[in-house]
């Protein structure tokens, strides 16, 4: 499904992801760990066309998306959920949602599309008409990441989906990161918490220094020594 | 005396109106790209002439000509944005402030040679007249301006806050990343707010021909009320611009009635330096 090679990312002239090459297959999860600072956001932010390589190639279903723009690789099916949430403070929960959707202008898909995210996240549809930034973190991040559903897509990145909220709530975050799977959606996931990572994913890859260090599968990984040392404090 | 004082209400609160609508481009487009456009009043001066020789050349009254001028300062707000405003949009502030000022001494030049610095006014239009409550004379042309300037503002209150597009706008204030992360093109939105933005100068300006003159430099003074009426309702709130127009209109005409006419636009000024010192975020600004 999406196919990353040899790709190098950098901000204004420093790279930041020297030559990183991995791939996502339908119906998988793939987590991406890695310290702070590694570029795992990096990663995320130039499949989505905030950012675009300058050398290496993107492929997205078989598409080059390489230099693509944000608006058409929304359009192909890839949906960013960004690190730290970048919910619109100022606007209604009702209104980030509808703004996840702002590709479509069929207001029964929308419709469709809302009530489904509500069916995961019911509070939302409680917090509709209330402004975003009045929300606890936990609701933001659920604000979040429904508003990337909100566009239908294939592909779900998601970066740090537990940042900042109570592990109650991590709990339910991983619940529905399991549940979107097995309606249909890929995941790409970032994040801190490496057990939850590797416990939920099928394959992950270990960032180090804006290059891949480790792949395999989660419960490879999980049993690898150098991980268990660097990451889970074993 | 009395009547005298309610006649300068009146009319305080009528050009607050389209003070009000003069301000909502510049706080908009400010809200939208951190950018702010000198020129803004010099657009205004432009829908001005456009509406004035619509009427000299083809006797089309500027009521008639209204949505011709809109239209036409649409186009121009967006021929802006791409022509001059994009290639600069990540430059340094100064950069910024040397091209929309550029435009402002662009714009004041080519209508003085033009046009000459001549002053101008349509004698006769269709709205010409008056109406009179009591005591109180309400000119028929600035009755028409103040309705004109709360629909169109209305319009674009009801564009930002209920359409698809205006939601769009909105989103990329707030978050220009977070808008491309939706699907949103912060370009197409940034030429959109122009258009919008000028359209409503041009709205304004189309709406004042009716009782005021036209001359190149008619643009400085509206141009740098609109500053402080965006200063006061807070840079970048459209609803906070509604209230400061009609707060700075009420304080224009009530120290000119008051103090003095020679002394009105300083008393408005000093608003200004209140508002910065002591509010420097506006009544509705965030931050
Ligand atoms: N917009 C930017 N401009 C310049 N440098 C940046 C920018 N964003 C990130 N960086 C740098 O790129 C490197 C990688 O950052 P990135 O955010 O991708 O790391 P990360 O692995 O996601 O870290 P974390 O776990 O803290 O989220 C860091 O050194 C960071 O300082
Ligand atoms: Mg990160």
């Amino acid at each position: 499904m999406l196919n990353v090679e040899g790709v190098q990312l950098r901000y204004s002239n420093i790279p930041v992801i020297h030559d990183v090459s991995f791939r996502v297959d339908q119906g998988e999860i793939v987590s991406i760990i890695g310290g702070n600072g590694n570029g795992k956001s990096t990663i995320l932010k130039g499949l989505s066309g905030i950012i675009h390589p300058l050398i290496g190639k993107v492929t997205f279903n078989g598409q080059d998306i390489t230099k693509a723009s944000s608006d058409a690789i929304v359009a192909l099916g890839m949906s960013h959920v960004p690190e730290g949430r970048r919910l619109f403070p100022n606007l209604t929960v009702l209104k980030n949602l509808r703004l996840g959707a702002f590709l479509t202008r069929d207001t029964v898909e929308i419709n469709r599309r809302l009530d489904y995210v509500y069916g995961i996240f019911p509070i939302l549809k409680e917090r509709s008409e209330q402004k975003a930034s009045t929300l606890s973190g936990g609701e933001q991040q659920m604000v979040a990441i429904a508003r990337g559903l909100m566009s239908k897509p294939k592909l779900l990145l998601l970066d740090e989906p537990s940042w900042g909220i109570a592990p109650i709530l991590v709990e339910k975050i991983f619940a529905v990161i399991r549940e979107i799977r097995k309606d249909g959606v890929t995941i790409l996931l970032v994040e801190q918490d490496v057990q939850e990572a590797l416990d939920i994913c099928d394959r992950a890859y270990v960032i180090q220094t804006g290059r891949v260090a480790q792949e395999g599968t989660g419960q490879e990984l999980l049993a690898s020594e150098t991980i268990q040392k660097s990451f889970l404090g074993l | 005396m009395e009547g005298l004082f309610i006649q300068t209400l009146v009319s305080g609160l009528l050009i607050g109106f389209l003070y009000a609508l003069i301000a909502v481009g510049l706080t908009m487009i400010f809200g939208m790209m951190d950018i702010v456009n000198f020129a803004h009043g010099d657009y205004l001066m432009v829908a001005m002439y456009f509406s004035f020789w619509c009427f000299a050349l083809f006797g089309m009254d500027p009521l008639y000509s209204l949505p011709a001028v809109t239209l036409l300062l649409f186009g121009l707000g967006i021929l802006t944005y791409y022509l001059l405003i994009k290639p600069i949009i990540n430059a340094p502030m100064l950069s910024q402030i040397f091209v929309t000022f550029g435009v402002l001494i662009f714009l004041r030049g080519l209508a003085t040679f033009l046009w000459k610095v001549d002053y101008r006014m349509i004698p006769q239009t269709v709205l010409s007249g008056n109406i009179h409550l009591g005591d109180v004379y309400i000119g028929i042309p600035q009755l028409t301006a103040a309705a004109g300037a709360i629909i169109c503002n209305g319009l674009v209150l009801w564009f930002l806050k209920k359409t698809r597009l205006g939601m769009a706008l909105e989103a990329v204030a707030e978050d220009k990343e977070a808008a491309r992360l939706m699907g949103i093109n912060s370009d197409r939105m940034f030429a959109l707010a122009w258009g919008i933005g000028i359209a409503t100068v041009g709205v304004a300006g189309a709406l004042l021909t009716s009782f005021y003159y036209v001359f190149p430099e008619v643009g400085a003074n509206f141009g740098l009320i609109a500053f402080v009426v965006v200063a006061l309702g807070g840079f970048g709130s459209v609803t906070g611009a509604f209230a400061a127009g009609i707060i700075v209109g009420l304080v224009e005409v009530l120290s000119g009635f008051l103090i003095g006419p020679q002394f009105k636009f300083m008393f408005v000024l000093v608003l200004y330096l209140g508002v910065v010192f002591i509010r420097p975020q506006g009544l509705l600004g965030k931050k």
